[in-house]
């Protein structure tokens, strides 16, 4: 076992008795345990106290999906469909009908999508061509039935 | 044969013939708008200009006749700037609707442009804006998408003959349009949707139905009438979007008919028949006991909707049980456009096919008669037909019957008064061969999953054949057909038919096998 | 509403219709019974019209929208139609159009409330040295200014209707007074035209009229010896094109289908207003014409298509021709020997292109005036498919003149590869505006200066515009030049860039704004484009929208050449040259003109843009705004 290169392998051969014992007590791997667990306790902590301390996300976090509207309040989404063609997840849903107002042909009746499937890549968001959907910073997500998780046309135009 | 030169490669063609079609046939891809094949050429759109020997300008081949010695340069620079300066007028006052546009992803205009243009624009001024209303009962035109091909005008006056379509206005406000008093309606008006190369003219059923590229599409064969359209379907999450026709110069060239696309409700329905009921397991027992008892105890009713391979089948069913066959059909208007194409009076699509599987094409009245006579104590209806009312003496008379079995498509009073019934599928829902009225056989193809437990005809009754004993399995669709016309299979049938020996344009002898 | 006619007008429309091979040909007649019977062309008129004829109503819809001159339901009893093209744009159009604007309260294509007045704006009327002016429903108006517009709407609105139809009201504006400047050089074919009665038979027969074809007639001789001296006497076309006459006559296919010969009486081409002249004083010279030429080329039947905004040229060629028939010198039997020949005037719809000689045969085949594809050209296969032979009024007018003295006598005149006499129509800022007929061959300058009498007021020439206004513009140092001045005949101007086109002389003094008259121009080309092709539908449009923004200062330097570049490619790509009438006019003032352009540019423009824009001139969008 001469020329050993494995990295952190050292075969040292203790000198002396009490070296000797001490090696056959782990007490210098002991100790070395414990220099680490120190420097880890006295180490800055990644971890946040949720939800008294929140995260804030960087800019262009991409979170959930919200449908926008204009200063008239009327949905921007002229059900184009560019953003379920762009999808890699294949998560979007929309159904297309007339639109109920007279400067636009068309409006999506439906738009249904699965944040279950998304994979939260924004590409939806790149491809609209009429800045109707985007990707908010909203990380919160909670359900309690995978039916919730579809989110329909209502609850993206209202978060 | 005059010799001319296509790019330097020499090519003889048949005198007359248009230099883009000389130039399509060498498979050369010219862009074009308002060029259609089966109508006489407009060169309005320019979009088609080559650069001829005989002359200085460049030409519009969809006009100019090929003649010995002509040379024709389908690329290059001069050519390729004139595509460019083409589209981009053309583009200017065109609305950028593509978001919103059902041609998008089928539309000559975007294909055209994404393949000699680069996305630029230079102009900057205000767009001529021209009206979007409802040209008649069935098609919507958004007058600013128009780019004036005249495709739709020519269709309505060549082909149709009812010219309700003009080109209207003058110079970048032209527009088709309609007399303000007399709308777009004739029986074959909806071919225009399908020549429009931009998304100007719509139709109303399909408007905003689906993306097409998100669409599957498949070939069959329209069921509406014996002519047998070849169509092609386009299926979006198991619905049928729509149909439109395919190419097939010996059947219906480049077109189909208005009923055609729109007789389709049934197939998704609130009628449809989607479960079984009674016990399909001894059908074939009972129906041979019955037989048993004496001839013609046993009584089929069918429809000339049935495919060669159930009509076949069919045959075999009745053989073995000594039944007499009624078909019942339907019939309605024979009518014929200006250029001779016509809709059939026979609104079945394979009444030719039965015919040649019985000889005799029967009508439903001897089974009728044998019903309420007492005589057929066991009826099997096997019916394709959407829509079909069975008569009130039959519907009164099936009340005696010891056994009453209806495999059909939609529920019906006849289905409620069964023994047994089979839910099957539609024309929509299977393969299966038609032989339309000229005699040429021709394939359709499933377009959607059947509903609910819909089952082919097929395997019902090879079933039953195996329960009388005659049949060892149930074998596919095809080779049943194989079977029942051992010189053809699919691959022969092909997408644009055979023609069989007993009719006029036979080209081919072929004729349909016997057991 | 649903409209018949009585049967004495179903009878009139049947012997309309067998004046033409082909029934459709009677539609655009048929739309002018329909105005006449019920003073406009409205929906169930054209239903009616539709089953008359065998067309569908969507056709006879698509016709009536093409032209602009049917009167519809929504116009008033009185339309003032103001010429705005550019010779009657040079003399002050514009501010006759915003005092009657003012004065009715009505804008562009409106009626007074009333329904008595509607007030348009139209495009050159084939009047120009009586600029600027107009027409009072089917009359001209020359020299309009506000007082004389005052007299007539005041005289239109006491004049009491009575029993009058609906349709144009009763009163008219009286009858035009015909000029002629005095001119050093001897007309040929206006030799007569102010003579009192020189439009009557009588007139004509006095100076030897009919002789030469009566001689021709009669003689029997070979028809192709007609075309023989026609083509040694090397005329070209009148008209425009200037192609040898007797060259296009030998074209004519050599088959057994009909001839027919067509004359071109369309002039629209703005600054022309030589053939009206000629049809409305001296219309036998024209017929002995026709008789002459269609003997030459074998044909039985000639149409004289006339625009539709001369109903008075039309009734005075309709009048000649009746007085030729009843003295035998047409039908069955002309000059009473074996050979037929029938004229039947066909009145246009108002559309320029209708003077394009494929637009003017689908024109009269009674569909939009939509110029065919050539090859074939129509002496191969023209009206009907058949070989049809289209002349300008002027070129068939000087048919009998050269039969009666020799090709020699017509090569006396001229140049050698221009001979004969050409009448020119100047208009524009000279002295004297008006028809000069002179033979082909003398310089622009004599003609401007000797015998136009120079600037007006004293100015300096600026520009001129040559031979119509789709000829490229010289400049005044061009046409000024000493050494090797520049002529008016066919060959002089095409090697100076330009052309002698229909010979309308449009002369613009130093106060003229190129970009603004450019723009004008190009409102014309846009307005009279027919649609079919996509370069120039979208094109002209597209280069008149950038012209205006010139001339309203909202244009960045980078769109001169812009202008130059989408003009230029229109040209070459189109069914007909419209477009090239609109592009190569367009290059040729941006070229020789380009510091005005860039003037414009920094947006300081001569004119009250406020103003315009109110007065609805192409408000334009911010350049930079998608």
């Amino acid at each position: 076992m001469a020329n050993d290169d494995r990295v952190g392998s050292r075969d040292v051969e203790p000198k002396g008795f009490l070296a000797k014992t001490l090696m056959k007590l782990y007490v210098p791997s002991v100790l070395s345990g414990m220099k680490k667990t120190m420097e880890y306790m006295i180490r800055p902590k990644a971890t946040l106290q949720y939800p008294e301390v929140k995260r804030v996300t960087r800019k262009g976090y991409r979170g959930e999906h919200r449908l926008k509207q204009d200063e008239q309040g009327r949905m921007k989404c002229v059900a184009c469909f560019m953003c379920q063609t762009a999808c890699p997840a294949e998560c979007i849903e929309i159904t297309a009908g007339p639109s109920p107002w007279p400067d636009r042909d068309k409006a999506p009746v439906q738009f249904r999508i699965d944040m279950m499937k998304c994979i939260y890549c924004g590409m939806c968001e790149e491809a609209c061509p009429c800045d109707a959907i985007e990707l908010t910073e909203t990380y919160t997500q909670v359900s309690t039935s995978r039916e919730e998780k579809i989110y329909d046309i209502n609850r993206l135009l209202s978060n | 044969m005059p010799k001319i030169k296509i790019d330097g490669k020499e090519v003889e063609v048949v005198p007359g013939t248009r230099v883009i079609d000389a130039c399509d046939h060498e498979g050369l891809d010219i862009p074009r708008f308002c060029y259609h094949p089966g109508l006489t050429p407009a060169g309005n759109c320019r979009m088609c200009l080559v650069k001829v020997s005989n002359s200085r300008k460049l030409e519009v081949s969809c006009v100019y006749p090929c003649s010995e010695g002509l040379e024709v340069t389908t690329s290059g620079p001069e050519v390729e700037a004139g595509r460019k300066a083409v589209l981009e007028y053309m583009l200017i006052n065109h609305p950028l609707d593509c978001p919103i546009c059902d041609k998008a992803g089928e539309c000559q205009l975007q294909d055209n442009t994404a393949e000699h243009r680069d996305g630029l624009t230079r102009f900057v001024d205000p767009k001529v804006v021209k009206d979007t209303k409802d040209l008649g009962p069935q098609i919507k035109i958004w007058g600013s998408r128009c780019i004036s091909c005249t495709r739709c005008v020519r269709f309505c006056e060549e082909v149709v003959g009812t010219g309700e379509l003009a080109m209207t206005q003058r110079g970048d406000h032209q527009v088709a349009d309609v007399h303000p008093e007399i709308p777009l309606d004739n029986p074959m008006s909806l071919n225009v949707v399908d020549i429009c190369p931009v998304g100007a003219l719509i139709d109303k059923d399909f408007l905003y139905a689906s993306r097409v590229w998100f669409t599957k599409r498949t070939d069959t064969v329209c069921a509406g009438c014996s002519k047998g359209c070849n169509i092609v379907a386009t299926v979006h999450q198991n619905d049928i979007k729509r149909v439109q026709p395919r190419e097939n110069h010996a059947v219906n060239h480049y077109w189909m008919c208005d009923a055609g696309r729109q007789g389709l409700d049934y197939v998704k329905g609130p009628n449809r028949l989607k479960l079984h009921r009674g016990d399909r397991k001894t059908l074939a027992a009972k129906l041979s006991a019955i037989a048993a008892r004496g001839p013609a105890r046993v009584g089929i009713l069918a429809s000339t909707y049935a495919t060669v391979e159930e009509a076949y089948l069919l045959k075999q069913v009745a053989d073995q049980l000594g039944a007499r066959v009624g078909f019942i059909g339907r019939g309605g208007d024979e009518w014929t456009a200006k250029n001779g194409w016509k809709i059939e009076a026979d609104k079945t699509p394979n009444r030719a096919g039965v015919a040649m599987v019985f000889g005799a094409v029967e009508g439903p009245e001897a089974i009728l008669a044998g019903v309420q006579s007492g005589a057929i104590q066991a009826l099997l209806v096997v019916n394709g037909m959407p829509g079909a009312t069975y008569a009130p003496e039959l519907l009164a008379a099936a009340k005696k019957l010891e056994l009453l079995a209806v495999c059909d498509i939609e529920k019906s009073p006849l289905s409620e008064a069964a023994h047994v019934v089979i839910a099957s599928t539609t024309w929509a829902e299977k393969d299966g061969v038609y032989v339309n009225s000229t005699g040429r056989v021709q394939r359709i193809q499933p377009l959607i999953v059947s509903q609910g437990q819909a089952r082919s005809d097929v395997a019902t009754l090879q079933e039953i054949l195996v329960g009388l004993g005659v049949r060892r399995a149930v074998l596919s669709t095809e080779a049943v057909f194989t079977e029942a016309v051992p010189a053809l299979d699919y691959a022969k049938v092909g997408s644009q038919g055979v023609v069989l020996a007993s009719s006029p344009e036979a080209t081919t002898t072929v004729s349909l096998g016997a057991k | 509403m649903i409209r018949e006619f009585r049967p004495e007008v179903k009878a009139e429309l049947e012997l309309i219709c067998a004046r033409y091979p082909e029934r459709e040909a009677a539609l655009l007649p048929a739309m002018r019974l329909l105005e006449r019977e019920f003073g406009c062309v409205d929906n169930g008129g054209m239903r009616h019209v539709a089953d008359l004829i065998g067309v569908s109503p969507a056709k006879v819809f698509g016709v009536l929208t093409f032209y602009t001159h049917f009167r519809r339901d929504s116009d008033g009893r009185y339309v003032f139609q103001v010429c705005s093209t550019l010779p009657c744009a040079l003399r002050g159009s514009e501010k006759v159009f915003d005092y009657l604007s003012d004065k009715l309260g009505i804008g562009n294509g409106e009626t007074t409330p009333d329904g008595l007045f509607t007030l348009k704006k139209v495009e050159c009327l084939a009047n120009c040295d009586q600029a600027p002016c107009g027409q009072l429903n089917e009359d001209f108006l020359d020299v309009m200014t506000p007082e004389s517009m005052d007299a007539m709407i005041a005289e239109a609105r006491s004049t009491p209707f009575g029993e009058v139809l609906p349709g144009f009201g009763p009163f008219h504006p009286p009858s035009q007074v015909y000029h002629l400047p005095p001119n050093p050089y001897k007309p040929v074919l206006l030799a007569h035209v102010l003579e009192p009665g020189s439009d009557t038979m009588e007139h004509y027969l006095a100076r030897g009229g009919y002789q030469i074809a009566e001689q021709i007639f009669k003689s029997g001789k070979n028809p192709d010896e007609v075309i023989e001296t026609v083509f040694q006497a090397g005329l070209r076309g009148r008209g425009g094109a200037g192609f040898p006459t007797g060259q296009k006559w030998k074209f004519l296919a050599k088959n057994d289908k009909p001839r027919y010969l067509v004359v071109n009486a369309d002039e629209s081409e703005p600054g022309t207003f030589k053939d009206k002249l000629l049809i409305d004083r001296d219309p036998h010279q024209l017929i002995e014409g026709i008789l002459c030429s269609a003997y030459a080329i074998k044909s039985k039947t000639a149409y004289i298509y006339i625009r539709g905004e001369m109903p008075f040229g039309a009734r005075q060629l309709d009048r000649a021709i009746q007085d030729a028939y009843a003295k035998g010198f047409l039908g069955k039997n002309c000059f009473g020997t074996d050979f037929a020949c029938d004229i039947t005037v066909h009145r246009g719809g108002g559309a320029y292109i209708c003077g394009e000689e494929t637009g003017l045969l689908s024109s009269l085949e009674g569909g939009r005036g939509h110029p065919k594809i050539k090859p074939p050209f129509p002496a191969v296969e023209g009206a009907w498919r058949c070989p049809t032979i289209v002349n300008n009024v002027e070129t068939i007018s000087a048919v009998p003149h050269i039969l009666k003295h020799g090709p020699e006598w017509f090569r006396s005149f001229g140049t050698e590869k221009s001979p004969g006499t050409k009448i020119f129509s100047v208009s524009g800022h000279v002295v004297r505006p008006g028809n000069y007929e002179l033979p082909l061959g003398v310089t622009m300058k004599e003609l401007i200066y000797d015998i136009c009498g120079g600037i007006r007021d004293g100015k300096k020439l600026k520009a001129v515009i040559p031979g119509g206004s789709s000829s490229p513009i010289l400049t005044a140092e061009e046409v000024l030049r000493e050494e090797n001045p520049i002529r008016l005949d066919f060959d002089s101007l095409a090697q100076n860039g330009s052309m002698l086109g229909s010979g309308g002389l449009i002369v613009m003094d130093e106060d003229t704004d190129m970009v603004d008259a450019l723009w004008n121009l190009l409102r014309f080309y846009h307005h009279e484009s027919c649609g079919q092709c996509t370069p120039c539908r979208e094109g002209t449009g597209w280069i008149e929208k950038i012209a205006g923004r010139f001339a309203m200062g909202d244009a960045e330097a980078a769109e001169i050449d812009m202008l130059d570049e989408i003009a230029w490619g229109m040209v070459g790509r189109t069914i007909c040259v419209l477009a090239d009438a609109a592009a190569m006019p367009t290059r040729a003032i941006v070229k020789k003109f380009r510091a005005e352009f860039e003037a414009h540019v920094a947006a300081t423009p001569a004119v009250d843009r406020a103003a315009r824009a109110a007065a609805g001139h192409h408000p334009s969008r911010n350049a930079k705004a998608h």
